[in-house]
C-alpha cells in the first residue's frame, strides 16, 4: 500500500427514488401490515449497504383518504431513512400520486443541478392493490410513459394479485409486475438491492437488476 | 529527468471476480518530455476494450512521430487528425475481422497529457480526470469529467459528434507533474470538482521517490485492494509523468 494515502469515497452522487404507496381502504388488514413490515426491511437493507446508504435518496408518498397524496417521507438519504407507518383508508388516486411524484422528481433534479450533484436516472415505484379512482389517471399514465420514453425516469408499476393490471400496465411501456402472496418483505429486499445496483451503475452501462423472487408478470 | 508510468486494473463483478478490463493506459517518453494516455471503454459496448487499446496504442505511436506542437492550435490539429485516423482504423478493423460492428460498438473515452520542455498540453473527451501539479504537489489545473445528464453517461471519441466534446488545452506555468485517471479512480482523487490532497499528495510523493517497477507494483496493489474495490468496482487506470 502507498504510505499515508487516504482511500475514501468522495463521490457526490445520488439516485433519486420515489416509492408511491397505495394506502386506500382495500389495503386494510394483512396487506397494510405486510407493507409496513416490508418498509422496515427496506430501511434495514439500505442502511446495511455502505454505498447505497449514501447515494440513494428516497421520497415516500401515500395515496388514500379523500383523493389525497401525502408525503410520508420527504427526500432523505437512505442512511437517514426511517420507515413510516402507512395507514389504510379512502380512495386510490393513482393519477394524482404519479403526477405529484413526477413533479417532485423534476424539483429534485433541479436541486441536484443547482448544487453540482451528479445523479442517476430517477426511479419511480408504484405499489397498489387496486385500480385508480381518480378521473384523469390516464393523463398521468401518459405523462409517465412519455417521461420514460424521454429517458427522464424509470417506472416500476407493481400490483398485488387483486390489482387491476390492465390499468396498471399503462403507467410504463414495460408493463407491470405482480406481487404474489403479499410478500412485501421480499419485494422491498429486491427494491433495496435494485436501487443499490442502480446507484453504482458504471459509466456507459445499464443497471443489471437482481432476479425477482417475489412476483411474476401478470397473465 | 522525467519519471513516468501507467497501471490499469480490471474491475470486479458482483461476486468479486475480475471482469474484462475495458480500460487501457500507457505512458512513454518523448524528446525532452513524456506523454500519458488513458482510454476507458464503455461497459455496454461490445468491443470497447478493442477501442480503448487501439486509441492508446495509436496515440502513443502517432504523437511520438510528429513534431512537438508549438501552439494550442497545432496541438488541437494533431489530436483531431489522430482521432480521425483511429476512427477510420476501427471501421477497417470491423470489416477485416467481420465483426459487423459499428463505431459505437468500440465506444471509448480519451485522456491525454503531454509535456515537452516547458509546454504542457492536454486533450480530454469524456469522463475521468486530468490533474496537473506544481513542484510542491499543489494543484494547478484539473480537466474534469464531462458526463451527460446522468452520472453513468459520458461521451466517446467513437460517437458522431465527438468534435463537440473534445477539450484541448495548454497549461501555462511550471507544470511539474501530471496524474490522469479513469472514472474508477476519480472518486478517490476528486472531491466534487476539487483536488483531494489526502490522496494525490502521498501518491505523487511515492511516485517521485520510487523505482518505476516498484511504483507500478505498489500502485496496482493499492487500486486492487478491497477498500478501493468497495468504493468503485469499475476498471481503474492511472497514468503519470513527473519531473525529477
Amino acid at each position: 500500500m502507498i504510505p499515508d494515502i487516504v482511500l475514501q469515497d468522495n463521490t457526490n452522487q445520488r439516485l433519486p427514488c420515489v416509492v408511491l404507496l397505495d394506502g386506500s381502504s382495500s389495503m386494510e388488514g394483512s396487506a397494510i401490515e405486510n407493507l409496513n413490515e416490508g418498509l422496515k426491511v427496506l430501511e434495514q437493507q439500505l442502511k446495511e449497504d455502505a454505498i447505497a446508504s449514501l447515494r440513494v435518496q428516497l421520497l415516500l408518498l401515500r395515496i388514500g383518504g379523500h383523493s389525497d397524496v401525502d408525503v410520508l417521507t420527504d427526500w432523505t438519504d437512505a442512511i437517514d431513512f426511517s420507515a413510516p407507518e402507512v395507514i389504510a383508508n379512502g380512495t386510490t388516486p393513482l393519477g394524482a400520486g404519479v403526477k405529484f411524484a413526477l413533479k417532485k422528481l423534476d424539483e429534485q433534479k433541479r436541486n441536484y443541478k443547482n448544487n453540482q450533484i451528479t445523479y442517476n436516472r430517477p426511479w419511480l415505484f408504484i405499489i397498489t392493490d387496486g385500480s385508480p379512482t381518480d378521473v384523469d389517471w390516464r393523463e398521468a399514465a401518459r405523462q409517465a410513459v412519455e417521461q420514460e420514453r424521454k429517458g427522464k425516469v424509470v417506472v416500476f408499476p407493481i400490483g398485488t394479485e387483486d390489482a387491476d393490471f390492465d390499468n396498471l400496465k399503462e403507467f410504463s411501456a414495460r408493463g407491470a409486475l405482480m406481487l404474489k402472496n403479499l410478500d412485501f418483505k421480499e419485494l422491498f429486499v429486491w427494491l433495496s438491492q435494485s436501487v443499490s445496483a442502480g446507484s453504482q451503475t458504471e459509466v456507459g452501462s445499464e443497471t443489471q437488476l437482481p432476479a425477482i423472487s417475489w412476483g411474476a408478470v401478470p397473465s | 529527468m522525467i519519471k513516468y508510468g501507467a497501471v490499469s486494473i480490471a474491475g470486479v463483478n458482483i461476486s468479486g471476480a475480475p471482469k474484462l478490463n475495458q480500460d487501457a493506459a500507457s505512458s512513454i517518453t518523448l524528446a525532452n518530455g513524456a506523454i500519458a494516455i488513458i482510454s476507458d471503454g464503455a461497459g455496454s459496448a461490445a468491443y470497447s476494450n478493442i477501442g480503448s487499446q487501439l486509441i492508446v496504442r495509436q496515440f502513443c505511436k502517432s504523437y511520438a512521430r510528429r513534431n512537438i506542437p508549438l501552439s494550442l492550435k497545432e496541438f488541437d490539429d494533431v489530436v483531431r487528425s489522430i482521432i480521425e485516423k483511429i476512427r477510420q482504423q476501427l471501421v477497417r478493423l470491423s470489416k477485416m475481422y467481420a465483426l459487423k460492428a459499428k463505431l459505437e460498438d468500440f465506444h471509448a473515452t480519451l485522456l491525454f497529457a503531454a509535456i515537452s520542455g516547458d509546454r504542457c498540453f492536454i486533450a480530454h473527451l469524456g469522463d475521468g480526470a486530468c490533474m496537473l501539479f506544481n513542484q510542491n504537489h499543489e494543484i494547478m489545473s484539473i480537466s474534469l469529467p464531462e458526463n451527460g445528464e446522468y452520472a453513468n453517461q459520458t461521451h466517446f471519441i467513437t460517437e458522431e459528434n465527438w468534435v463537440k466534446h473534445l477539450r484541448c488545452r495548454e497549461i501555462s506555468g511550471n507544470v511539474h507533474s501530471c496524474l490522469i485517471m479513469s472514472d474508477g479512480v476519480t472518486p478517490l482523487a476528486l472531491k466534487g470538482e476539487t483536488n483531494f490532497p489526502q490522496f494525490t499528495t502521498p501518491l505523487l510523493t511515492f511516485l517521485g521517490s520510487s523505482e518505476p517497477a516498484e511504483a507500478v507494483k505498489t500502485l496496482s496493489e493499492t487500486l486492487r485492494s478491497d477498500t478501493v474495490m468497495k468504493i468503485s468496482s469499475d476498471d481503474k487506470s492511472l497514468a503519470w509523468w513527473l519531473r525529477c
